[in-house]
C-alpha cells in the first residue's frame, strides 16, 4: 500500500484522487457546524421568545462572551501547543483588583494602572512558563497552583473587591461605539490581531510545529523554550486585558471574578477545533465556540431554564461534539475500507 | 579530488563515565558520500551530534573548507541532519514542513504563501515527486516522508548532509528512489555523511567507508579497495557467522508433526492481507518475508487478536480457534513480539527488573500480593544470564539499554510466559551486527526448546540465513514457500517486488 511515490491515497497535482463530498468536507470542519448551529439557534429561538433577536439582547451576548473570548484566544494558542493555563480566571481577578487598587489606593493615573495590572498578569504567565518549559513541573499541576496561589493573593489583596472606580476608567468599557460597547469593539480588534498572525505570522506558525512534534521542532531549531515560554506570557496578558475590561465595564472590581472561567474557556476552545493532544485550532473556530456556549446559555435563559442546568448542558455539548469526530472518523475510516476492498 | 569541505582532525568527547570518541579523524569531500559504520554505541551519533553543534568538543578541531571552526560557530556551519528517527509535522501539509518556521516572509513577518508553494513544488519536481505542497504529511508513506526530511535539507543550501539511517523503514524499491536523490545531489557538490545497518547498501551508493568502533576509527577506505567481511570484522572485532548461510538438515523432520498453527485462507478485515494459507511447525522458525506494506505485520497481529479476520479460519493444535484479543492469543500460547520496541513493548522509563517480571507478577507475588524485590532481582538476573545482556545491572532503566540489549529484554518479557508460538515482528531493526546474531541465535535456541518461532522480516538475507523455511508475501498475498538451502536470494527478491506479480 505505501510503496511507491504518489500512490493512490497521495493528492496528485491537477486534482484530487481522493473525492469527498462536498456534505462531508463541511461537516468535518469544526467551524462550519458551529455556524451551521449558531444560525441554526438565531433563525430558531425568535420563534419562542421574540426578544432573543433584538439588538440589545445581542449585544448583551457579545459583551457576556467578550471576557471568555479574550481568555480563550490565549488558550487556543497554548492548545495548539499541547499546553493549557488554568490559572486564567484567577488572573483574570488579579488584573481587575490590581487596576482598581493602584487607582483608588496607591494613586496611579488610569494608563499606569491598566499597565500595572497587565504587567501583573504578564509577570504571573512568564512565572507559568518557566515552572513549565525550565523546571519542567507538569503544565497542569503548575497552573493549577497557580490559580490557587493567584486567587489567595487576590482576596489578601482585596479581601470582597473594590467598588466605585473613577469614572475616567469606567468610561473605557462603558462607552459605546456604533451600539456596541466598546470592550466588545476591543475583543474583535484583539481577536483579529491575533488571528491574522496566528495563519500568517512566522513566530506564531511555530506555534503549530511544536504541538506537532516538540522534539522535531527542536532538532530542526525552533526555539521551543523561548516561544513557550512567551506564548503562557500572552495567555497572562490577555486574561489580565480580560481582567481590566470586566472591571471597567462593571465599575468595580471584584475577588470572585472568573472563578471556573478556565473550564468553560477550555471547552469553548476545544469545541472550537483545539485538540489536547496539540497542534491544531485557529482563532476563528475558538471565537465561534466561545459564541456557541454563551449563546447556548442565553438560549436557556431566554427559554425560563433554571441556570443550575446551564453547567450540565455545557458539558453535553463539549462530550456530544467529540463523541460526534470520533464517529465521523470511524464512519470515514469504514468507508475507505469498503473503497480498499472493492479495488 | 577537491579539498575537503570538513575535516575533523584528532576529535575527542567525553561523557560522564565514558570516552565516546578518542582522536578520531574524519574528512568529507563536496560531492561524496562517505559511509560512516559501526555498532551501536561505536561513536557514530556522538560524531554527527558534533557536526551538528549538538556537542561541543573536547579535544580537536573541526575544519570547514581549510578553515578551523571555534566550537560556538559550529552551529552555523551548512550543516543539515536527517534523523533516523522522524522529524515530521503529521499535523501539517508538505509545504509546511518543508519550510518548519523559516519561511520567506513579507512585512511583519508574514508568511509568503505563495513563494513558499512555489519552491516547494520546484523542490519537488527535483525529485520528480508528484505530489501537491498543501498535501497533508498523513497521507504520505514512509518513504515519501524521509524523502520530505532530505528535500528539507536541502532548501536550506547545506553543504553537508549527514543521513541517519534513511532506508530503516523503507522497501527496496523506495530505497532505490531515494538512491537516485542522493546521486542527483552528489552532482551539486553535496557532500554526504552516509550512516547504515545495512552494509550492502553501502557498496551500492558510497564511495568511501570510515569504520569506528568503540569511539576509535578502525580504518577509512575507498569502497572498492575493501569488502563487506572486512568491514564487518572491522566492526565487530571478530568473526560473525551471520552472513554464512547455516544448512538446515532437519527441515524435512520437522514437518512430520502435525502442525501446531495453520491459517487456511485468511482475509484481513481491511484487506491487509487475503486468503493467506500457511502451516507452522514445532521447532521451526518459519520467515515471512515481504516488502514494508506487504501485509506481514497485519498478519501476525492478527494471529494474536490485533487485527480482526473477516474470513477463513485459524487451526492451532488440530483445533479451529477463533482468537479476538491478545488475552485469548496469550492465553493459548500464542506470542507477538512487536517490531516496535520503543512504541508498544518495553516499559522504557521502568527498570529492566521490572521488564523483564511484568508479565510474571502474580507468579512472583507472595502473600496480600506484595512482590518481592529478592524474586524479582533473582528472575532478572538468571534472565540477563540466559539471553546475554549487558548492563549496569537490574535496575538500570531499559530506556538506556542500547537497541540490541532491549531487543534481548523484550524477548526475554515474552519468553517468561513459555509461548508455544512466538511471533517475532522484524526484530533487527536499528540493532548492530554483533546483536544480530545474538538475537537470532537466541531464537534459534528458542526454536529448539520446542517452540514454534514466526519470523516477520524484510531482510530477505537474515531470514535466509536463519529461517527453516520462507513465506513471501506481496501486496498482502503469500506468493511463494523456500527452503533456504535450496532458493536464491534473487528468486525470493522476485516474489516479493512488484515484478512477479505484474507478470502474472
Amino acid at each position: 500500500m505505501s510503496e511507491g511515490i504518489a500512490t493512490d491515497e497521495t493528492e496528485v497535482r491537477g486534482g484530487s484522487v481522493r473525492k469527498e463530498s462536498v456534505l462531508i468536507r463541511l461537516i468535518s470542519r469544526r467551524e462550519a457546524i458551529l455556524i451551521i448551529l449558531i444560525v441554526l439557534i438565531v433563525v430558531i429561538m425568535p420563534f419562542l421568545n421574540p426578544y432573543f433577536l433584538s439588538f440589545g439582547n445581542l449585544g448583551v451576548l457579545l459583551l457576556g462572551s467578550m471576557h471568555y473570548a479574550l481568555m480563550a484566544a490565549g488558550i487556543c494558542l497554548l492548545l495548539i501547543m499541547a499546553e493549557i493555563d488554568l490559572s486564567i480566571g484567577s488572573n483574570m481577578a488579579m488584573a481587575g483588583i490590581i487596576v482598581a487598587l493602584a487607582m483608588k489606593d496607591w494613586g496611579f493615573n488610569v494608563p499606569m494602572a491598566i499597565g500595572m495590572a497587565l504587567a501583573t498578569t504578564v509577570l504571573i504567565g512568564f512565572v507559568n512558563g518557566l515552572l513549565v518549559v525550565k523546571v519542567g513541573i507538569n503544565f497542569l499541576i503548575t497552573t493549577l497552583a497557580m490559580l490557587g496561589i493567584v486567587r489567595g493573593l487576590v482576596v489578601i489583596l482585596a479581601e470582597g473587591g473594590v467598588a466605585f472606580l473613577p469614572a475616567g476608567f469606567n468610561a473605557i468599557g462603558q462607552s459605546k461605539f456604533l451600539g456596541l460597547q466598546a470592550p466588545v469593539w476591543y475583543m474583535f480588534i484583539v481577536l483579529i490581531i491575533l488571528g491574522f498572525l496566528l495563519a500568517k505570522n512566522k513566530f506564531f506558525r511555530k506555534m503549530y510545529y511544536i504541538g506537532g512534534n516538540l522534539k522535531a521542532a527542536k532538532l530542526i531549531g525552533i526555539q521551543t523554550d523561548k516561544i513557550r515560554i512567551i506564548t503562557y506570557m500572552i495567555s497572562g496578558f490577555l486574561a489580565g486585558l480580560a481582567g481590566v475590561m470586566n472591571a471597567s465595564r462593571f465599575g468595580s472590581a471584584s475577588s470572585t471574578t472568573g472563578t471556573g472561567a478556565e473550564l468553560t474557556v477550555i471547552s469553548a476552545a476545544v469545541l472550537g477545533g483545539c485538540s489536547l493532544s496539540g497542534g491544531q485550532g485557529n482563532i476563528f473556530g475558538v471565537f465561534l465556540g466561545v459564541i456557541f456556549i454563551t449563546l447556548l446559555s442565553n438560549v436557556l435563559v431566554m427559554l425560563n431554564v433554571s441556570t443550575y442546568w446551564h453547567q450540565p448542558v455545557n458539558g453535553f455539548v463539549l462530550i456530544g461534539a467529540l463523541s460526534f469526530d470520533i464517529l465521523m472518523n470511524k464512519w470515514k475510516a469504514e468507508k475507505e475500507r469498503k473503497q480498499i476492498l472493492a479495488r | 579530488m577537491s579539498d575537503p569541505v570538513i575535516r575533523m582532525r584528532g576529535i575527542t568527547k567525553a561523557f560522564p563515565g565514558v570516552i565516546a570518541l578518542k582522536n578520531v579523524d574524519f574528512d568529507l569531500h563536496p560531492g561524496e558520500i562517505h559511509a560512516l559504520i559501526g555498532k551501536n554505541g561505536a561513536g557514530k551519533s556522538t560524531l554527527i551530534s558534533l557536526l551538528s553543534g549538538v556537542y561541543g568538543i573536547d579535544r580537536g578541531e573541526i575544519l570547514f573548507q581549510g578553515t578551523s571552526i571555534d566550537s560556538h560557530h559550529i552551529q552555523d556551519l551548512p550543516v543539515a541532519t536527517v534523523y533516523q528517527e522522524s522529524t515530521l509535522f503529521s499535523n501539517l501539509t508538505v509545504a509546511d514542513n518543508i519550510f518548519c518556521g523559516d519561511e520567506p516572509t513579507t512585512v511583519l513577518s508574514v508568511v509568503n504563501d505563495k513563494e513558499k508553494l512555489k519552491a516547494t513544488e520546484k523542490l519537488l519536481d527535483l525529485f520528480q515527486f508528484n505530489i501537491l505542497p498543501t498535501t497533508p504529511m498523513v497521507r504520505l508513506s514512509p518513504a515519501e516522508q524521509k524523502v520530505i526530511e532530505i528535500l528539507r535539507a536541502i532548501r536550506k543550501n547545506c553543504k553537508i548532509l549527514i543521513l541517519d539511517e534513511p532506508t530503516a523503514t523503507l522497501t527496496r524499491r523506495e530505497t532505490e528512489k531515494l538512491f537516485g536523490l542522493l546521486k542527483k545531489l552528489k552532482q551539486t557538490n553535496v557532500g554526504i555523511i552516509y550512516i547504515s545497518h545495512r552494509l550492502e547498501e553501502i557498496f551500492q551508493i558510497a564511495n568511501r567507508v570510515t569504520v569506528l568502533r568503540d569511539g576509535e576509527v578502525q580504518g577509512c577506505a575507498a569502497i572498492n579497495e575493501t569488502t563487506l567481511d572486512r568491514l564487518i570484522t572491522m566492526m565487530v572485532g571478530r568473526q560473525t557467522d551471520l552472513l554464512k548461510i547455516v544448512k538446515k538438515e532437519s527441515v524435512e523432520n520437522k514437518r512430520k508433526d502435525k502442525p501446531i498453527l495453520a491459517g487456511k485462507s485468511l482475509t484481513h478485515h481491511f484487506g491487509k492481507f487475503r486468503e493467506a494459507s500457511f502451516e507452522l511447525y514445532r521447532k521451526e522458525i518459519l520467515g515471512v518475508v515481504g516488502l514494508v506494506g506487504a501485509g506481514k505485520t497485519e498478519l501476525a497481529r492478527a494471529l494474536f487478536g490485533l487485527e480482526r479476520i473477516d474470513e477463513g479460519t485459524i487451526i492451532f493444535e488440530g483445533e479451529p480457534i477463533r482468537i479476538t484479543s491478545p488475552k485469548q492469543a496469550i492465553d493459548a500460547g500464542i506470542m507477538y513480539v512487536t517490531e516496535s520496541r520503543k512504541v508498544d513493548g518495553l516499559f522504557l522509563d521502568m527498570s529492566l527488573k521490572a521488564n523483564i517480571c511484568a508479565p510474571r507478577l502474580d507468579q512472583i507475588s507472595g502473600f496480600l500480593g506484595t512482590v518481592s524485590a529478592k524474586n524479582m532481582s533473582s528472575l532478572s538476573n538468571s534472565a540477563i544470564e540466559k539471553f546475554d545482556i549487558v548492563t549496569t545491572g537490574v535496575d538500570q532503566p531499559a530506556n538506556t539499554l542500547s537497541g540490541g540489549n532491549q531487543q534481548k529484554v523484550l524477548l526475554g518479557i515474552w519468553l517468561q510466559l513459555k509461548p508455544k508460538v512466538l511471533i517475532v515482528d522484524e526484530p533487527t531493526v536499528g540493532i548492530d551486527v554483533a546483536a544480530k546474531a545474538d538475537v537470532f541465535n537466541l531464537l534459534r535456541s528458542i526454536a529448539e526448546g520446542g517452540t514454534a518461532v514466526l519470523l516477520i522480516s524484510s531482510e530477505i538475507k537474515e531470514v535466509m540465513n536463519n529461517a527453516d523455511r520462507i513465506l513471501s508475501m506481496y501486496n498482502g498475498r503469500l506468493t511463494g514457500s523456500f527452503i533456504p538451502a535450496a532458493t536464491k536470494e534473487t528468486e525470493i527478491l522476485e516474489h516479493i517486488s512488484a515484478s512477479v506479480m505484474e507478470v502474472s
